[in-house]
Formats: C-alpha cells, structure tokens, sequence
C-alpha cells in the first residue's frame, strides 16, 4: 500500500540508525583520518568568502562597464557597482507517510502532497555605492512564476554603512544573528533543507537595526548586536509575529588562534555564542513542533511573557572533511496563561545537531565551490557526502499536576524529534548544484502521535540549485 | 533533588487518588438515566469568548477544506481550548484537569447555548475517561421538550439497534449554570468496538451538504468521500472503493438479484431494523428524512465489502404522529428500489416496525413511561435553564424557548406515545404502500 519510492534507501538507513553511536564514531574516525590538506576555516555564515572566491573582472577605464564573468554586474567605476544575483531550488519529494497537511492551507483531512515543488525563486540585486555603502535586495518570485505560497517573500533588503573599522551599521531586514545554519545563505547549505533546530529556534530575518564589524583580526572575530521589529519570521505562525521588539547578539570567531600551543587543526575551528530576548505576544503563540509534512505533534502554547534564546555553535574543516554543530535553547514565560489565571512554569525548547561532510571526489575552495568546476572548467566538479543528525525538545520547568500535552498545562509532557538527514551533492560548478538527501523524522513521544499509528517520517528529496 | 522527590510523591498521590477516582465509576454510571447528572467545566475567560467567536468559522471551515476548497490559515481560528473537566456522580468529583473542547452541532449551533464536544484524547493519544475518548454536551437547541434526542435513542437501544448512550446533566462553565444539556456517547472506534467486536474497519460520518440519496454519482470515488462521507479513522490511507461500489450496485443490480447483491455492501436487515425505528419515531431528519439522507455513520467491517449504519442526532424525532409508515421511501434509491423489487426487505421492514409498536405501547406504555420520567427528572433543571432554544418548525432560526414551550412540547410527546402505535399497527394492517 504505501510507495516503495524509499524503500531499499529506508532499510538500509534505519538499520544504520539503529546505531546511532556507532555511526557517529565511524563518521568521526573517518574525520580524523582525513586530516592533511588544510583549508583555512571561515566563518560559515560570511558571504565575503563567496565574493573573493569571484573570478576576477578585467578593469576599464570607461565609467559604466557591465560584465558577466561571475554574474551580470554594472561598474559605475568607482563610485558604485549593482549585481544581479539570483537563486533558484527546484525539488523532487516524496513522503511516506504519504500525506501531508499542506502549507499555508486549512485542512480537514490530510491530503497527497505534489512531487515537483519550485522551493526558491530569488531574484536580487547586490552591491555597493562607493566604500561606505554596502547594499542587498532580494525577493522570492515563487507566486510570481507559480502558485507556492509564501508568507514573506521580500528576502534580504538592507543597506549597510560602513561608518567605521569596528562599527558598521545594517538597516533593513536582515537575519537575526542567531544561529550559524540559520544565518546561512540558502545556496550554501550542506543539505537541502536546515535542520529542525535551526528552522524551529532561529528567528530567521526580521527588520531592524545591527551594529556588526569584524575585531581581533588574527582571530577573525565578529560582533553582531541589534534590535527588531518584531522576533522574526521563524517563529511567525501564518506570517504574523508572534514576539514583539527583540533583542539580539551575536559574538563568533575563531578564537582559539591566539592559543599557539594547540595544534594548527584545532587552532581554526569556529566557534560562536548568541542570545536574543524580545516580549511575546499574548495567546497560542508559543513555538510549535511540527514533521517536515507538517502534521503537528506539540501545538502552540499559550504564552505572555519574555521569549529568551541563547545558542552556541562550532564549526570545523580540515581538508575534505567538515564537521559543523549547533546547540540552542529557548525559554518562554507563561505568566497568567493557566485555566484558571494561574502562572505556568517556563516553556523550553532545545535542540542541537552534529553534522559531518566528507569529499570523496574532487577538491572544495574554502568558499564551498568545487575547484575544478564541471562545464565552466575541466573537472568533474566535487562531491560531498554528509550526515547530520538533530535533536529538538520541547519541555517545561516542572510545575504543580500531572505533565499533560495541553497549551495550559503547568507541567509541559516531553516531546520532540529526532531526525537524520543524509545524502550526497554533487557542486558541478560555482553556478549548479544537485543534492539528493533522505530525511527520517522520529517522535519521541509516542502516546502524541502526529498521525495515528506512525511516529517515523520519511522525506526524500532531489533538488537540482541554479545560483549565481 | 529534595524538590524533585516531593514532586514525584506528590505526582504519585495524585495518579492513585484520580485513579481510584475514576475507576470507581464506570459508563454505565455516567450514562445512567435514573438520575440527573452535574458536570462543571472550567475555562479561560479569554478562551470562552474566543470559543464563540470562532464558533461557527471553525464548522464551515472544515466543511470547505473537506470540499477540497483552499482555505487560508488567516486570520488564524482556534477551534480547540483546553478546559479542566469535572464530573459530580454520588459525592464524588471526577475531574480530568487538562482535556479539550470544541464546539459542536450543525444547525444547532448556537453562541447563546452553545454545545460542546469534550475530548479526552486530543492532549493525549491513551487517554480516556471511564473508557470514553468523547463526550458530546448536546445543548438541544432545536427541540423545546430538550428529550427527543434522549428518548429516541433510548427506544433505538431497546429494539437493539446499537445507538449512543445518553443522558441529562446540569452543566455549569467557570461555576455558573449554563443550562439542561444532553450527555451523548460519540460513535468512534471506542463504539464500534463495544458494538460490533472490532474496530479495525473505515467508520465515516455522513456530512450533509447537498440533498443525496444514494443517486449515482459515477465511479469517482471522490464524488462520495470525504463528502458527503466523512472518514473519521484511517485518513491515511481511506479506502473508498467500497462505497463506490455499494452505490453502483444499489443503483444498477438486477431487479432479481437486489436483495442479495446489495447485502454485499450493506447490512440490509441492520439498516432496515434502523430505518424502521426512525420511522417510528417520526424521525424528520435521518437516513430518509425530510432532506434526503442525514445524520448516521456508516461503519465497513475490516477485511469485508459490507458497512452497516449506525444513529445520531434525533433532535427532530416525534415530528407528526400520524407519519406514513413509507415516508419518503420514494425520494431514496435504495428504499425506493426494494419498495418496488424486494419484498423480503419489506417484510423485514414491517417486521421491525410492529416490533417497534409492540415495545413503545399505547397509553402507560413503555414509550410514555419513558417521557414521563425524563420530564420529572429534568423540569426543574430545564426550568431553571434561561437560555434554552428552539426550532420547533425547522425553519433554520433558533429562538428563545419558554417553560411552555417545554411544558407544550412535552405534553405532545405524551400523545405521540399514546397514538403512534395504533397509527403505525393501522397502516400497517391496511398493506397500503405508498403512491
């Protein structure tokens, strides 16, 4: 009865997963084995490193000068430059179960989700007006070209001033600096799509206001603090805020370079830490836990209060291998929201995950293009196999009666999900992308079952990414 | 760590104190007639008045979405609140302190005196109360005697027919009276099971939404499920094929052969037993009622072809005391079929109806003596209830409904249950069939 599209690739993995701790030691010894042919690590979620890694564009001397080495670009010599850039995903999916609660749509009954899917459909502009201004505007045509919806398709739309060496300032609507995954460009992501924790717990982008500069340039720091608008479109539910003025910051490097004891491979890693804090909305307005084909399994919360996050995260890349990991946590107050007016203990929702990439074929440049391109070179371009493995968890501090599933409950019962999502991409070239990934969904509160009978969720996705 | 361990004790007493609570009660009590039960419910104030706004969106909500119409999630409606349950049964307060509520009823539906449907298992896939996973809290917005529906049902389980348990109870939310509501059993997979032993089958609830009666629509199963029948389990993967079948055999099979081709797919001695009984009662709004078929759910028995029918809503039983026992058997495919190809089903058919005449009784009969207790039991809660509502007429509008109203319609039940028999053993004895 049910399709046979996963099958052989589901047994395979869910023997695997059975050994969860044996499979993240093989990853790791594999990482360790591999570590000669050094690349410098970067921050994960800078775009500079995509931009130096550009072919170079001859000179010229006349004032206005277009050029398509990279990617349509106007020079208006020195005084400003405009790039086009554009981002498209096309997805093949399947589920099993294979119903699903569509998007953005009520439903009575769960209905068969499509199989092609136009995910991203970006098309922006990018550059800078002389050295003081830095600009981005971007904008996701998916309802333009087709019929997906989306709830905020204006992307990244800031200015960005350059005031001083340690102190820029971004205007605009932007990222909420929080989360390394979540503040990475969604071209560059080692999998097709984020990690629950990040897409649950990271505020994603919101308008606002961010001082932001690089410091302590010998260990590659980075300071971001800002105030916005609202808590971000993470947490929307529908597209409206669910969090009112929030509070973010954000302090990432690799800090351990000034430790010249430790050997040069730990020296690089990356590591950073970030909070954010903003009042809540009243109402059912808590984060939910939901699969990848949206049936729900935590509802929404009701919640009144201060929402608090803090996160830190880790990054390493030694040669072929990357190995990348996340924690993150948030609190949100419940002040009056019992059935009869009492005050409920803190909601928590914590999550983390460890990822592991490995390059069998072909070289990787430090900004995530393959060095010997396929096409536009004379290589077959790279490919990387990767593993990750997520945690997410929704709880509460303990608090008077029974633990219930109820959005009143003092005590919150656990729940939550563990999902491994792994596959390979093949980088044909700095402008293509293919990845194939299969992602299992494991609730862990098996009496709050989001389907009747089932608690393990299966996708399976082959996205072809046209970027440039 | 000290903490933590008063907290597990102090959990561990209240597990044994709600446990030795609830397990001292069973259906059987909550559903027993012989006295007037209490149930207080408890809820946010911003939660009840959201609950009223949201009552009606949330019905047509989902009708559309079953309609395959594409619904925005905004502006965002909250269909579901929790509520802390309690039930007072001979001095003892059994409280659920986290289950679910939603409003519930079609033409019922009221924000004066709106009914409710509790469910236990919505915060947690095991749980139950007394074994029930729901309870519906029907208001009796439409019936101004506030016992049709208790009546009917009862007399349905007399004659054997597996219907829904009931019974009144005062019921008060956040401590204030909100009115005489009627305690109904929900068919779901808990039902089945008591009933028919299993519960592994398609159970779907028939949704009215156009005049249908068992026509044929065609072999796309989608003109057939999820509408008008609803699937209430196995959503997953529903199984439709069946119920396409059922109606193109009802509608095409040989005049010789449709008794026993359509058994394949249906009960017929189950639902000519139920068609009976809601003829009886002068059931205005059933499987052949005044707007085509409504208000029943049709179970299909795992690993068979054949459903069989099951009752609800008999809000608008004891319409006319002189119902032609045929009524409307000509506007239906299948009753008109055997009326006109198969007389063993009708013979079944009158069978059950002298049954039915044998067990309610002329006057001092049992169908009166169970008006009769009914009234004593709840007058003065139905009295004290100011925000009863009627729709006596069936004209769509609910209105307030008075003490006399109550006392009127009562008294009129009395008569129905003196005369009805005579009338149907008449009509029958004639062996006039319809025109």
């Amino acid at each position: 009865m049910r399709p046979i599209l996963w099958r052989p690739l589901v047994k395979s993995v869910q023997s695997l997963a059975k050994n969860q701790e044996a499979f993240l030691r093989t990853l790791l010894s594999i990482a360790l084995l591999l570590l000669p042919g050094i690349v410098l690590a970067q921050n994960p979620s800078d775009e500079t490193a995509i931009e130096q890694d550009d072919e170079p564009v001859a000179a010229s001397a006349q004032p206005l000068h277009l050029s398509f080495k990279n990617r349509p670009s106007l020079h208006l010599g020195e005084f400003a430059n405009i790039d086009l850039k554009s981002k498209w995903h096309f997805d093949f999916r399947g589920f099993d179960p294979p119903k699903w609660n569509a998007p953005a749509q009520v439903t009575a009954l769960p209905s068969t989700p499509p199989t092609f899917y136009l995910t991203r459909a970006r098309v922006g502009v990018k550059g800078n007006v002389t050295k003081y201004f830095d600009y981005e505007f971007e904008r996701d045509m998916r309802q333009t070209v087709g019929s997906d919806h989306e709830w905020h398709p204006w992307k990244d739309n800031y200015v960005d001033i350059n005031a001083h060496r340690l102190v820029e300032i971004r205007v605009g609507k932007f990222k909420v600096p929080f989360g390394m995954e979540a503040n990475l460009s969604e071209d560059r992501l080692d999998f097709a799509f984020k990690s629950r924790v990040s897409d649950v717990l990271s505020p994603a982008r919101e308008r606002g206001v961010m001082l932001h500069a690089q410091f302590l340039k010998s260990s590659r720091m980075q300071y971001q603090i800002g105030v916005f608008r609202y808590d971000g479109e993470g947490s929307d539910i529908h597209g409206l805020p669910t969090g009112k003025r929030t509070y973010a910051a954000r302090l990432a490097g690799e800090p351990l370079r000034r430790v010249r004891q430790l050997p040069r491979s730990i020296r690089h890693i990356y590591l950073g830490t970030a909070a954010t804090r903003g009042q809540m909305f009243e109402g059912p307005n808590g984060v939910h836990g939901s699969t990848f084909s949206n049936f729900t399994y935590l509802d929404h919360m009701y919640v009144r209060g201060n929402r608090t996050r803090s996160g830190a995260e880790m990054s390493w890349v030694e040669g072929p291998v990357t190995i990348k990991g996340e924690y993150a946590h948030m609190s949100e107050e419940r002040i009056g929201q019992g059935i009869h007016g009492e005050d409920l203990p803190d909601k928590i929702s914590r999550g983390w995950y460890l990822m592991a990439g490995w390059n069998p074929l072909g070289k990787m440049k430090s900004s995530g293009r393959p060095q010997n391109p396929f096409l536009t070179g004379h290589g077959f371009g790279a490919v990387e196999l990767a593993a990750r493995f997520d945690v997410l968890t929704f709880y509460s501090a303990p608090g008077p009666g029974l633990p219930s599933r109820s959005p009143r409950a003092p005590t919150i019962l656990p729940n939550g999900e563990r999902t491994w999502t792994f596959g390979p991409t093949w980088y044909l070239n700095r402008f293509v992308k293919i990845q194939a990934n299969a992602q299992r969904e494991r609730l862990t509160d098996i009496e709050r079952k989001a389907v009747f009978g089932v608690n393990v969720f299966w996708t399976g996705i082959l996205r072809l990414q046209l970027a440039m | 760590m000290r903490n933590g361990m008063i907290r597990f004790i102090l959990a561990s007493l209240a597990i044994l104190s709600f446990s030795s609570g609830a397990f001292a009660q069973t259906p059987d009590d909550l559903f027993n007639g012989a006295i007037l039960h209490e149930i207080r419910i408890f809820i946010a104030p911003q939660d009840y008045a959201t609950f009223k706004e949201t009552n009606f969106t949330c019905q047509f909500q989902d009708l559309d979405a079953l309609a395959g119409k594409v619904i925005s999630p905004l502006p965002r409606v909250i269909c579901h609140f929790p509520v802390e349950f309690h039930w007072k049964f001979n001095g003892a307060d059994v409280t659920l302190p986290q289950v679910s509520v939603e409003s519930h009823g079609k033409g019922s539906r009221s924000n004066i005196k709106p009914s409710f449907k509790i469910d236990f298992s919505r915060y947690e896939s095991r749980n139950n109360f007394l074994g029930l996973r729901y309870l519906v809290l029907r208001a009796d917005t439409q019936d101004p005697s506030l016992m049709h529906e208790r009546v009917a049902m009862t007399f349905f389980r007399k004659l054997g027919i597996p219907a829904p348990r009931e019974a009144h109870t005062r019921l008060y939310i956040n401590d204030a009276y909100a009115g005489l509501y009627t305690m109904v059993e929900e068919v779901d997979p808990i039902f089945i099971q008591a009933h028919f032993g299993q519960s592994d089958g398609y159970l779907y609830s028939y949704e009215w939404v156009a005049p249908w009666g068992f026509e044929d629509r065609g072999r796309d199963s989608s003109k057939y499920s999820p509408l008008p029948l609803k699937p209430e389990n196995n959503v997953i993967y529903p199984i439709v094929e069946p119920i396409v079948e059922m109606v193109q055999t009802v509608n095409h099979a040989p005049d010789a052969q449709f008794s026993s081709a359509v058994s394949q797919f249906i009960d017929l001695t189950a639902l000519f037993k139920q068609l009976a009984a809601e003829n009886f009662v002068a059931e205005q709004d059933g499987i052949i009622g005044n707007y085509t078929m409504n208000n029943f759910f049709l179970y299909r028995f795992q690993e068979s072809l054949q459903s069989t029918v099951i009752p609800w809503d008999k809000s608008n039983a004891f319409w006319a005391r002189e119902w032609n026992i045929f009524h409307n058997f000509s506007s239906n495919v299948l009753t008109a079929r055997a009326l006109a190809v198969a007389p063993d089903l009708i013979a079944i058919y009158k069978d059950f109806l002298r049954q039915a005449a044998d067990i309610a009784g002329g006057p001092g009969g049992w169908l009166e003596q169970e008006i009769t207790n009914e009234y004593q039991q709840i007058r003065q809660a139905a009295y004290d209830d100011i925000l009863k509502l009627q729709d006596k007429s069936a004209t769509g509008t609910l209105k307030p409904s008075s003490n006399a109203d109550f006392e009127s319609e009562v008294a009129e039940m009395i008569q129905f249950a003196r005369q009805r028999s005579a009338f149907v053993r008449a009509q029958l004895d004639s062996g006039l069939f319809p025109q």
